[in-house]
């Protein structure tokens, strides 16, 4: 145990002798796990917010249209051809996007204000929620929305050129903290609708079926369906990201090769006199192993920094939907067994050719 | 200098497996920031409008996607009498953006007329649609589905087949076109049309007539006016936040050629203080001695750039063809244009330099006699 001791700590000696190698290596560590950080952020945050599907819950539309966003227009007929099947539960609910550019966009979902709190979960930062009762005009803001908005309980937020009085800031974990929540009533005439509604949401008791549809025009899907398939045209993007941290990986991982294979044959001698006099084979393992540690640690280190940097620098928003990256534990801890890999694989080659070394012959080579 | 890049090359292949390792290690960055680079041009041109459209288009004011738009008939006749001598003609198109076999596309629904000869429409294959539930499709639809001409797909619960391929002089937009009454039998004509067009005579000018038609209140009261073109320009704010995310980690992915060959030469120059003495002793000066280590690090990094450029290439390519991506019915099509090449071997050679310089400028710092030992 005390020869690995030993290597693990002469392996990280001599690399603070070759600062700079070391800490251009660990830039290079930074790198690789920075932007695969960060991919595993974004595609943390999206799988959080916008692939939550409702197993319980089913969502009436107009037929291939992503309602739950935008996008859905059906009459109130619809709703008492619903109630009229026997469905125990049917609520109506508006969604849409206003605002005079995509980038400038508020997400609006006017609610049933009897039967809302049956169908969302969602917790109060300040003020109340809305209620049967509250005056017209009246909102109830999602915590990002408010962010972006810079909008307060007992403020006012514009939609479409009204004003209404915000209540409440309220936080879900989901896209719908971009939205800003009026009364169904309010969004119909916000919007000139008349009694129109984008989608009714209903139980899945077994009356209809995902994937339905009613008379050709109103189709049947799972809650969550509209905002999966919104955000899933980014999958790809992700995925060309994710090949490019893949390569990173590699670079690094083969500069890594590189640096400690050399930096090991620097110490060839030393290593054969450790040899001589009784280090087991595999405590020259040690000495590689502590040096990658170190850089990686270093690596990491800035790593982080770097992701935090670029994460709070750079966001990613459109049609009012905040993709919003979530480093949370699993993100961090799947970054830090990726670098984990990229380390390993970056020691493979010089620890075979060191557990291979011609004793003799180095002892010679000088 | 001939003899400069003779000794460069020999002591490259001298030391071939390391060479290999540092070539193989930059392609490898240079893959990744080919492929980020193609990405950022890709959501550069998204969208974008080939060729300038002279028509005009009325849109619901307060709609954000035209598919939320709903206006009366008796707008484009306004529109018509507003400016009778600049306006040649004017007709209303339905618009919707619809989730169809999990591609989220176009369908546009004008009449047989216009299609044909007011929408710069261009036939390359088949017919326009003649009988009931028939469509056109547009190239772009093609870049992103594997649909041809008999395809049939359902639309809003009817299914409709490909008559032919159509593509557009102006977006490369994936979207299916149907006659006007073929798309009020699907969605109705109960909140109207989406989109009027206007069409311009030669002579007019569309700013000019887009302003005198948004001040009119028979107008302005419910819709805007926008050239056709800025259909486009309202896409293309889609992605402005991906671009610089992806510009971003493109420069950050440059970074490591710089620390991978700082990291490079420094290992030559710690292994090789004695060789580095002895051109010292020779005559050579701290300028000759960078310029051979750039001109090593030159070879690497073309070396690197050739093969990481062939392996983009060819991803790009096997992307394009199997795994088309689109955003909100417009193909995001990614390439490696001549520019790009250019700029990303530039930037590559230039952060290569950068790395040599680092490395150089600590060595004449460095005592000579420190390298004898």
């Amino acid at each position: 145990m005390s020869f690995h001791l030993t290597t693990f700590v002469l392996g990280l000696h001599d690399l603070r002798s070759r600062f700079r190698q070391a800490l251009a290596m660990a830039v290079g560590i930074a790198i690789a796990l920075s932007i695969f950080a960060i991919l595993q952020s974004y595609r943390n945050g999206l799988a959080a917010e916008f692939n939550q599907l409702q197993p319980n819950l089913l969502v009436v539309q107009a037929n291939q249209s992503f309602g739950e966003i935008y996008g859905s227009r059906i009459s109130s007929e619809v709703g008492k051809q619903l109630s009229g099947m026997g469905i125990g539960m049917v609520v109506p609910e508006i969604d849409d996007a206003t605002g005079t550019s995509v980038s400038k966009a508020i997400l609006v979902r006017g609610i049933d204000l009897k039967q809302y709190t049956r169908i969302e979960t969602f917790s109060m930062v300040s003020g109340s929620s809305l209620h049967p009762g509250v005056p017209v005009r009246t909102a109830m803001v999602g915590s990002r929305l408010a962010s972006s908005q810079n909008v307060e309980t007992g403020g006012q937020i514009m939609l479409r050129g009204r004003t209404f009085q915000v209540v409440g800031i309220f936080h879900s974990g989901t896209y719908t903290d971009n939205q800003a929540w009026i009364s169904l009533a309010d969004a119909q005439a916000l919007l000139d609708w008349g009694q129109d509604v984008s989608v009714y949401i209903i139980p899945d008791e077994g009356i209809l079926h995902e994937g339905q549809s009613l008379s050709g025009q109103i189709s049947v899907t799972r809650r969550g369906e509209g905002a999966r398939i919104t955000v899933y045209q980014y999958q790809p993007v992700l995925n060309i990201m994710g090949v490019v941290a893949f390569a990173m990986g590699i670079a690094i991982a083969l500069t890594l090769t590189n640096s400690l294979w050399r930096l090991a044959w620097q110490r060839r001698r030393e290593m054969a006199i450790l040899r001589t006099i009784g280090f087991p084979a595999l405590s020259l393992v040690t000495y590689l192993l502590g040096q990658a540690i170190g850089v990686t640690v270093l690596g990491t280190l800035l790593g982080g920094i770097f992701t935090l940097g670029i994460l709070s620098a750079v966001h990613v928003a459109a049609f009012g939907l905040t993709i919003n990256p979530s480093l949370d534990a699993n993100a961090i801890l799947t970054s830090l067994g990726w670098i984990g890999l990229v380390m390993i694989a970056g020691i493979a080659l010089p620890a075979w050719w060191l557990s291979h070394l011609n004793l003799a012959k180095q002892l010679h080579s000088d | 200098m001939r003899a400069l890049g003779y000794f460069t090359l020999r002591d490259l292949f001298h030391d071939g497996w390391r060479s290999l390792l540092t070539v193989i290690s930059l392609a490898v960055v240079v893959v990744s920031f080919l492929l980020l680079a193609a990405l950022s041009q890709a959501y550069l041109s998204f969208g974008n409008q080939t060729q300038a459209s002279t028509n005009l288009m009325i849109i619901d004011a307060n709609a954000l996607d035209p598919m939320e738009s709903y206006l009366p008939e008796s707008i484009l006749q306004a529109a018509a009498q507003i400016a009778p001598t600049q306006i040649l003609a004017t007709f209303p198109s339905l618009f919707r953006h619809l989730d169809i076999q999990g591609h989220i596309l176009q369908i546009r629904a004008v009449p047989l007329d216009d299609m044909q000869n007011r929408l710069s429409l261009t036939l390359l294959q088949g017919s326009w649609p003649a009988g009931a539930q028939q469509m056109v499709v547009t190239d772009g639809l093609i870049q992103v589905t594997s649909w041809k001409i008999g395809t049939i797909a359902n639309i809003y619960g009817k299914d409709f087949q490909v008559t032919g391929i159509v593509r557009s002089s102006g977006s490369q937009f994936a979207s299916v076109w149907m006659t006007y009454a073929e798309g009020l039998s699907l969605f109705g004509s109960a909140n109207g049309f989406q989109i009027g067009y206007v069409q311009l005579t030669p002579s007019a000018d569309p700013d000019k007539v887009r302003a005198i038609l948004q001040s009119d209140p028979r107008i302005n009261a419910h819709a805007a006016v926008y050239l056709e073109t800025s259909l486009a320009d309202r896409y293309n704010q889609v992605n402005q936040n991906l671009l610089n995310l992806s510009l971003v980690q493109a420069v950050i992915s440059l970074l490591a050629i710089t620390f991978g060959t700082y990291n490079a030469i420094r290992l030559s120059l710690t292994e090789r203080g004695h060789e580095i003495l002895l051109l010292h002793i020779l005559g050579f000066t701290q300028a000759k001695l960078r310029l051979f280590l750039f001109t090593r690090s030159l070879f690497l990094t073309l070396a690197a750039y050739l093969v990481g450029w062939g392996i983009a290439w060819a991803f790009i390519t096997y992307q394009g063809l199997h795994a088309p991506i689109s955003i909100q019915a417009a193909p995001l099509i990614l390439s490696l244009p001549a520019s790009s090449s250019l700029l990303g071997l530039l930037l590559s050679i230039s952060f290569a330099f950068l790395g040599v310089w680092l490395t150089t400028g600590s060595l004449s710092r460095r005592d000579l006699s420190a390298l004898q030992d």
